[in-house]
């Protein structure tokens, strides 16, 4: 077991903990988990799909989801934080989250965060890696240093979507390949997120990654310019992303490599 | 002279280029082959925008591999969101992000709600993967139940290769042929260069 109380896991939905670290929660003894947004778009799409009849009621299904997923892992509730973003709009909420994360890293003294990579996959992803970036880079103001560890969920590939690889050049990352214990707790915290079964069911079990963040310079977009919310969803251009992160980092006087 | 370069060039190839390569090249080319074929190039060009017309907003594609994987792009550009399952874990790369289901066709209905879909297309699935009558009979219903009381279900497949499935009981106790924007209730394309049977699309409703 490791004290884990300055280490936070940052993710954009409920269930991208367990994707991308959840084989090491049981061994983080006390650490934050922080959940951006609660998992329901507004346009009731994908609640409808899964039987809710409202958005509510769609995150709370979501909520109790989580719930579950973090007790196998043995994370009590009081150290599972969500800050209720609707889901697909972190980046229409890069303020308001950055001055949150601000709040819960000065509370739980967080020193090192885990969050996702910059890797033009999901619109969320990119917007709480920004946010968290924006949050260390205010608290380096202050002479407080907070590491970033990244983590890898899907991008565009050359042939087709890319899961759980990071945007070349790789650099030094650290694949974590799981034991047979681990690998069944990660199988049971992903089931927890029963109503994303079917989608999770694609996601490797066997190994999982980490590297530390390098900067990135928001004034560009990720992934050498293949972005699959570009390519796939018409709710954010990637001409919009970068208004947003360069706006949200205007908002906080920042330079826009972070 | 041509034959004799070509088999110059394939054993240089061979012992060149390494088998994984060669393999993802051959995938990649037989995909590009495909998404051409004008059977192919129909649910782009005419089966997709006719959806639209008919206020389609939710699409179900059963089965989707490299060569349908610009399916994708072409949804979002109408506006239509797309779902995707495949059986294959390895068809998650062409899947649509966030909205494909790693199972079996046959389970659909235990995924998604009851009458989500405004429309669903399944297309070369049936011998391709869903063999016997009984697997179609059920993937058959299971399309039925996720789409929406008079919604769509295309079906494609190839005459020929495959048992009709059109006498099977599902299809005419839930569906009930139609024609959809100035098509006729069906649509077939003579066999080609990749396929050496007719490729037919059936159009139906849910009763």
């Amino acid at each position: 077991m490791i004290n884990a109380r300055q280490i936070a896991v940052v993710t954009a939905h409920p269930d991208d903990e367990t994707i991308g670290c959840g084989a090491q929660l049981p061994w983080l003894t006390g650490i934050t988990i922080i959940t951006v947004t609660n998992g329901a778009p507004r346009d009731l799409i994908d609640a409808h799909a899964r039987g809710f009849a409202s958005a509510q009621d769609y995150a709370n299904a979501r909520r109790t989801e989580l719930r579950k997923a973090l007790s196998i892992a043995d994370i009590p509730d009081h150290d599972s934080i969500g800050l209720d973003v609707p889901d697909q709009e972190v980046a229409s909420n890069l303020g308001a989250s950055t001055r949150a994360l601000c709040e819960i890293f000065a509370t739980r003294q967080t020193r090192l965060v885990l969050t996702h990579a910059i890797e033009g996959g999901h619109p969320d992803h990119d917007a709480v890696a920004l946010a968290v970036r924006a949050t260390v880079a205010l608290y380096a103001r202050s002479g407080h240093k907070i590491s970033i560890v990244e983590m890898p969920y899907y991008r565009a590939g050359v042939r087709g979507i890319v899961y759980q690889t990071f945007v070349p050049p790789a650099g030094r990352q650290i694949r974590v390949k799981l034991g047979a214990w681990e690998q069944e707790r990660k199988r049971e915290m992903l089931a927890a997120h029963a109503s994303q079964a079917s989608v999770l069911a694609g996601f490797s079990i066997v190994e999982e990654k980490f590297r530390v963040a390098a900067p990135f310079d928001f004034r560009t977009l990720p992934n050498r310019d293949q972005l699959l919310y570009d390519q796939y969803s018409s709710r954010l251009t990637g001409e919009r992303w970068l208004a947003l992160a360069v706006a949200a980092l205007r908002e906080f006087d920042l330079a826009p490599v972070l | 002279m041509q034959r004799k370069l070509d088999a110059y060039i394939g054993e240089i190839a061979r012992a060149v280029v390494p088998r994984r390569v060669r393999r993802s090249l051959y995938h990649a080319v037989l995909d590009r082959r495909i998404e051409r074929l004008p059977s192919r190039r129909f649910i782009h060009q005419t089966l997709l925008p006719l959806l639209v017309n008919a206020d389609c907003a939710n699409l179900l594609f059963v089965g989707i591999q490299g060569y349908n994987r610009q399916i994708a792009r072409t949804c979002a550009r109408f506006g239509l969101t797309l779902w995707t399952i495949d059986v294959d874990p390895a068809a998650l790369r062409w899947g649509a992000p966030g909205r494909h289901i790693v199972g079996d066709v046959r389970a659909i209905d235990q995924q998604i709600a009851r009458g989500f879909f405004d429309a669903t297309i399944m297309n070369g699935v049936l011998g391709y993967g869903v063999d016997d009558p009984e697997g179609a009979q059920a993937a058959i219903r299971a399309l039925a139940t996720v789409a929406k009381p008079n919604g769509f279900v295309i079906i494609g497949w190839n005459p020929g290769r495959v048992t009709d499935y059109r006498d099977l009981a599902v299809v005419h106790k839930s569906l009930v042929p139609v024609q959809l924007g100035g098509l006729p209730t069906s649509v077939e394309f003579p066999p080609d260069a990749v396929q050496s049977h007719p490729h037919r699309y059936d159009f139906y409703r849910v009763r």
